[in-house]
Formats: C-alpha cells, structure tokens, sequence
C-alpha cells in the first residue's frame, strides 16, 4: 500500500502551490486572473498570482524553496513564473514589482543557477544571487 | 521645445525613475553576503553588481552603488514582516527500513512544536537514503519513509497532506561522494522542514 503511495508520490506533477501567506497587517488581497480576494495566513498562493496591500498594509510570504518575502504598504507585486523542482532542488523565480516595496531573503532557487531568480521592475531587471535585499519602486509601474 | 520635452521622456523611461532604488542588507545570520545584479534588460549582461552589504544603488541606466550607514526605518519595518526561517529536523531510519524507529518518534513531538510557532504553517517531508541498493528502489524507499512521517503527522491531527513528501532518494549521498553501495546512516533520514 505504502509502495503504492510511493509510486504515486514519485510521479506526481508539479504542485500547483507555490508559497504560503504567513501574516497580514491591514488591507492586503490576492489578485488571481479575475477574482481579488483577501488574503489571510495560510493562503496558498499560485504561480501569477498578484499581492496588492493598500495604505498600511503589509504582508510576509515564505515559498516552498525557502525564499521568503516582506511586502509593504501600497505594493503590487506579481509572482509571475515560479517552476521548483523540490526532488532536484532547483528552478526558476520570476517577480515583478510593479509598485511599492519588497524585502526578499533569497532561498534555494536563487542557488539552483546564475540568476535562476528574478526581480523585474518597471525599468529594470535584478538577477538574484543569494542574498537578503529591498527593491523600492515608487514610480508610475502599474502595468 | 516639444522635440525636447519628448526627448526628455526618452531618456526617464530609459534610464529609470530615480527614486526605483535596490538595497543591500545585512544577511541573516551565519550566511554570507551574496549579491544582486542590475541586468540589461537586452542583453542580460550584468550593469551593476551589489555584492557588499548595507549598499543601494538607483535602478537607472547607470547605477552607482554606494554605502549606506543604516536602513531607513521604512525598511527596518518591512523587514519585521518576514517570516521566520524555516526549521529542519531530521529523523533517522535503520538500513532498508522505513517505519519510524522507537529511539526517533519524540522528534514527531518537535515538528508539532515548530508548526504551532508559525502561523500558516507549511511542510515539506524529504526522504533520503545511503546508496545501497538500487537507485530504483531508493527513491520509493525515500518515498515510503516521508510518508511514514506524514501519516504519524496526521495521526496527531495535524494540517499536513500527502502532497508534502518528497523523496530525494540517493541523490544526497552521491552528491557527497558516496560510492555506489555504500552503508552510510548519515543518509538513512527524512529531513521535515517547517516554515
């Protein structure tokens, strides 16, 4: 039975979450295609899901390689590619901050390849190399 | 005057805006500064690379890192808002075996603990082994001894699912230079990360 189960694990697709909300202060929702919802610790989030916090929001988000973020008040951040491979440890992490301010402690992506992880902006594109950092955008990057 | 105005505009959406800015903080604790690059965008070749601690550099199409003595504190409250590191505890398993031993059900007790300290908590159940036997057999062997874990886990009526184990199988051991059929009880784990 349990070998079974292994067979099962073993060829399982890739999972569709990608990260879990961890907290929430203030106004903070999860834009995903067309529906918004609000967001609240324990929130599974998918690849091209967007987080959007209002005035005085703020929001913490760990990711299934380790990768964990802080998004503050008055962000738009879409996670629009993240491909991990948990059994090989490896893959790649694209965000981009569309407006608003992200902290982010690299994880395992990051490590997997040379700029396996990306932090695009609205003018510019960050390759990740392990490490702990802000990106800080406060123009009209709303797109 | 229009020519200008509209050359002006040229060179903000070129060069960035000037206050879109990327900042260097400290790393955690016991890991090494690492970096970020400023990429062309066409190219894809490094601008910039920020790879000393507590620097920033504008995101323009020219970046000057410089140091900075300390965070603002709009960027020491953001980081407040991370969430706690991930926490691994490892259980080991006897040659080819993949039932939890006696001597290692307590740590069952600490995972519990880990997810109680962290709200939203998520798992992630790894399976390991040695390189004896065949790779084959190895991974449903890693495979079988994540999902011993997860179904003591949901005994205790824990929030964790199936979907959480992974088997690595002697991916491990052989990364660190095991031999092929080599006993090494260092592999013979199931690593459970809680974040």
């Amino acid at each position: 039975m349990v070998t079974a189960l292994a067979a099962a694990l073993l060829a399982q697709p890739a999972m569709a979450e990608i990260g879990r909300i961890k907290s929430t202060v203030g106004p903070v929702s999860i834009q995903r295609g067309t529906t918004t919802v609000p967001a609240q610790p324990g929130f599974k989030l998918e690849p091209g899901d967007t987080v959007i916090t209002q005035k005085g929001g703020r929001v913490g988000i760990a990711f299934l390689d380790d990768t964990r973020f802080a998004i503050g008040p008055d962000s738009k951040v879409k996670m629009t590619t993240y491909l991990y491979d948990r059994p090989r440890q490896s893959g790649t992490f694209l965000t981009e901050v569309k407006r608003g301010s992200l902290g982010v402690v690299s994880g395992k992506i990051a490590k997997s390849g040379k700029d396996a992880m990306k932090v695009k902006t609205p003018t510019s594109m960050l390759g990740v190399r392990g490490t702990k950092f802000i990106v800080e955008v406060k123009g009209e990057g709303d797109s | 005057m229009r020519a200008a105005v509209l050359a002006l505009s040229g060179a903000i959406a070129l060069g960035g805006c000037a206050s879109d800015k990327l900042t260097l903080s400290e790393n955690e604790e016991g890991e090494a500064t690492g970096a970020v690059a400023i990429l062309d965008p066409v190219t894809n070749e490094d601008k910039a690379v920020i790879d000393t601690k507590m620097t920033e550099a504008k995101l323009v199409n020219r970046p000057k890192p410089r140091a900075v003595k300390k965070l603002t504190p709009a960027y020491i409250e953001l980081l407040k808002n991370l969430p706690l590191r991930s926490e691994r505890i490892t259980i080991f398993f006897e040659p080819g075996k993949q039932g939890i031993p006696p001597s290692e059900i307590g740590k069952v007790n600490d995972i519990r603990k880990a997810m109680e300290i962290r709200s939203g908590a998520q798992i992630e159940v790894v399976g390991f082994t040695d390189t004896q036997d065949s790779d084959e057999n190895n991974a449903v062997l890693s495979a079988n001894r994540a999902i011993s874990v997860i179904k003591e886990l949901i005994a205790m009526g824990l929030p964790v699912d199936l979907e959480d184990a992974v088997g690595r199988g002697e991916r491990e051991a052989r990364a660190n230079g095991d031999p092929d059929n080599f006993e090494n009880p260092k592999y013979r784990k199931v690593e459970v990360v809680v974040r």
